[in-house]
């Protein structure tokens, strides 16, 4: 080790040992001897002994490694926390991560203002991703401001809208690498932070987000779209919630004004008022290929939103409601659906579909959930409800389960049999229908036999969860057919996949 | 075929479609239209390379016909950065002691098999996830090498790691 020459000071280890006791027997021996001599002496060794131990380091295996590389390895560490530790090692970790400017670019800027300047300085012309919490001192908000440009991503936590607005207008230049703004509003604001308090005159929020492309939010009102112009964007999510009625016309024409939009997926959990939707307004959103729009409240009208929405191109489609226990006395509204299913499916499905799904879960202690699916060679389109039924007790319900069950049963039926695209379907998969033993009678068999005999030959019949071996029978053996009361003809079916356990508990 | 002699003159003869996997042979194949690729040595002779090549050609083999990463692809990059997940397969290969670890990344680096590389600074990095910088230290047998006045500055530093 002696041999090696001191990096950066030109001694050899000995030399700098000796060097050092003999500063030290100096000073000791030296009739100024002051506190502050040895205390510059004690800094000196420390110094010193930091740069024998960093010499030392520099001949351990993974400092083997080039700095271009060693300086990659912290980009597959996410957290912050593990990249502030990783540059705590030693001091050429430290020295090589330091100098990477994108491993610094994630700012959370409640953790204030010396934090804010540090990865500032840090990150220098790395784009930023920067989180905002309601509790973000001021300061740290103006502190962006001269680097607003550089911002890649923006999410707003429990954020006031006065203080997204502030921010806003803080940073109200350009921003032309903001790709991904979210915005999750306080669950309880206070009116006089809403959106709609900005004057007409107001400029839009982050109006010079000229290339963003992905936009969630989560708010109590739909009114806060209405502060929000995004020409370029191919993501939208809202979820929506709210104990008051919203305006339909905010969500459809921020739609409007996006017609790049890709994907849209929206959840709404209020009440929507349609009064001042125009008559003729149909919004086209001719780029779209998935599209969900969820209902927690307002099943009726969310269908009526739905069938204003025209994707040409869509090849996901969802559209679910669900029940919240809140809203269980209301369930007989559930079924029939006041708005048509098939009216919905023939919209966001003109091609023939080639596949129907029907599947009704139930498990102990969990939610219900009915899944309609139609299947065609370029799309999907997929109905369903969820009731959240977890604590209730059944005797409370307006509506027994099983009467759930056969009403979600009997809609998607009749929705498959009033499609007029039938004569394609080749295959037709039934799943858990077991949730209807109450009313395995002559009901389901009726149900079942209509829909088998209005389908066109059928390539595969799937059934899970429930025996239908009866109606199968009779549907495979022609001599049962000919001592029926109800004479079906049913299709021919070349492959029927029955998993194991269906059978099970048959005699 | 193609014929590779590493640093130290061992030869190798291996597929042209495993050989592909390195950018590096690949475009020195391509260029000088021949079938053999010498790589040069590194860091002035200090590297061996036969034993890590073994460890490199393997993982080749393995992963011959695969699709190679493009680079003008900056989103699956950096998708590719945000996961640790490493394949079952390439978890066991990658299960070295470490120096031969660190010999893996050199000659994936050098000889420009970015996949590889990945799996290697992969491994690295979910060494050090979770780790404070001590228990860091540790495993790899770093000292401790900063003066009083730089530790006050990382543990504040570290106070704001551990804010959420």
């Amino acid at each position: 080790m002696d041999t090696h020459t001191y990096p950066g000071r030109g001694l050899s280890l000995s030399q700098l040992l000796f060097a050092l006791n003999e500063e030290l027997k100096r000073v000791t021996h030296s009739p100024s001897f002051t506190l502050e001599a040895v205390s510059q002496l004690d800094q000196d060794a420390s110094a010193a002994l930091a740069s024998i131990r960093e010499w030392r380091n520099s001949f351990t295996c993974v400092n083997s490694i080039p700095i271009d590389i060693l300086s990659l390895i912290p980009t597959y560490l996410p957290a912050q926390k593990d990249r502030f530790h990783a540059a705590s090692v030693c001091r050429h970790w430290r020295g090589t991560l330091l100098k990477h400017g994108a491993l610094w670019s994630q700012l959370v800027l409640k953790k204030g203002e010396d934090y804010v300047s540090t990865l500032l300085e840090r990150a220098k012309g790395s784009m930023l991703d920067i989180v905002v919490h309601g509790d973000a001192p001021a300061g740290t908000i103006q502190m962006i401001s001269p680097c607003a440009h550089q911002t890649r991503y923006l999410e707003f936590i429990q954020t006031d809208w006065k203080d997204i607005r502030t921010f806003s207008e803080f940073n109200s230049g350009q921003l032309p690498l903001l790709r991904i703004l979210k915005i999750f509003s306080p669950e309880a604001p206070n009116p006089c932070d809403q959106p709609n308090v900005a004057t007409p005159s107001s400029p839009p929020n982050f109006r010079g987000s000229v290339n963003l492309e992905q936009f969630v939010i989560t708010s109590a009102k739909l009114s806060s779209l209405s502060h929000f112009v995004f020409p370029n964007l191919t993501m939208f999510k809202l979820s929506s919630y709210s104990t008051e009625q919203c305006s339909a016309s905010l969500l459809l024409n921020f739609l409007n004004a996006s017609p790049t939009l890709q994907t849209v997926e929206v959840r709404i959990s209020h009440r929507i008022d349609l009064r001042d939707v125009p008559q003729e307004m149909v919004v086209v959103l001719p780029n779209v290929k998935n599209f969900s729009l969820h209902s927690d409240g307002d099943m009726e009208n969310v269908y009526t939103i739905a069938a204003l929405i025209l994707c040409p191109r869509a090849r996901y489609t969802s559209l679910p409601h669900g029940e919240t226990e809140t809203r269980m006395n209301a369930h007989l509204r559930i079924f029939p659906t006041p708005f048509p299913w098939n009216a919905i499916v023939q919209q966001y499905m003109a091609s023939p579909i080639e596949a129907v799904t029907v599947k009704i879960e139930h498990p102990q202690d969990e939610d219900m959930r009915c899944f309609l699916m139609f299947q065609s060679e370029t799309a999907v389109v997929r109905l369903g409800f969820i009731v959240e039924v977890i604590g209730m007790d059944e005797d409370d319900l307006s509506m027994s389960h099983a009467e759930m069950h056969w009403g979600i049963f009997s809609q998607a039926l009749t929705t498959i049999q009033d499609h007029p695209l039938l004569s394609h379907i080749k295959r037709l998969e039934l799943e858990h229908w077991s949730v209807l033993e109450a009313f395995w009678t002559i009901s389901v068999e009726d149900k079942v036999e209509e829909l088998l005999g209005s389908l066109g030959p059928l390539d595969e019949l799937t059934i899970r969860g429930c025996d239908l071996r009866i109606l199968l029978s009779t549907f495979l053996d022609g001599s049962e057919l000919e001592d029926s009361e109800r004479p079906i003809i049913f299709p021919h079916i070349h492959q029927q996949i029955c998993p194991g356990q269906i059978f099970q508990d048959l005699p | 075929m193609v014929l590779l002699v590493t640093s130290d003159n061992k030869n190798f003869v291996v597929d042209r479609e495993v050989a592909d996997r390195s950018v590096f042979v690949k475009n020195t194949l391509e260029a000088r239209g021949l079938s053999i690729a010498t790589p040069p040595m590194l860091n002035g002779g200090c590297f061996e390379l036969t034993s890590p090549f073994l460890q490199v050609l393997e993982y080749c083999q393995h992963h011959r016909g695969e699709p190679l990463p493009t680079t003008d692809d900056a989103n699956a990059d950096e998708n590719r950065k945000r996961t640790t997940d490493i394949g079952e397969w390439d978890r066991k290969f990658i299960t070295v002691d470490h120096e031969m670890l660190f010999e893996i990344i050199l000659a994936a680096n050098y000889l420009d098999i970015k996949p590889l590389l990945d799996v290697g600074c992969k491994t690295i990095g979910n060494m050090v996830k979770g780790k404070s910088p001590e228990e860091v230290r540790k495993l790899f047998d770093i000292v401790n090498d900063f003066t009083p006045e730089e530790e006050a500055q990382i543990k504040k530093e570290n106070e704001w790691a551990e804010d959420p």
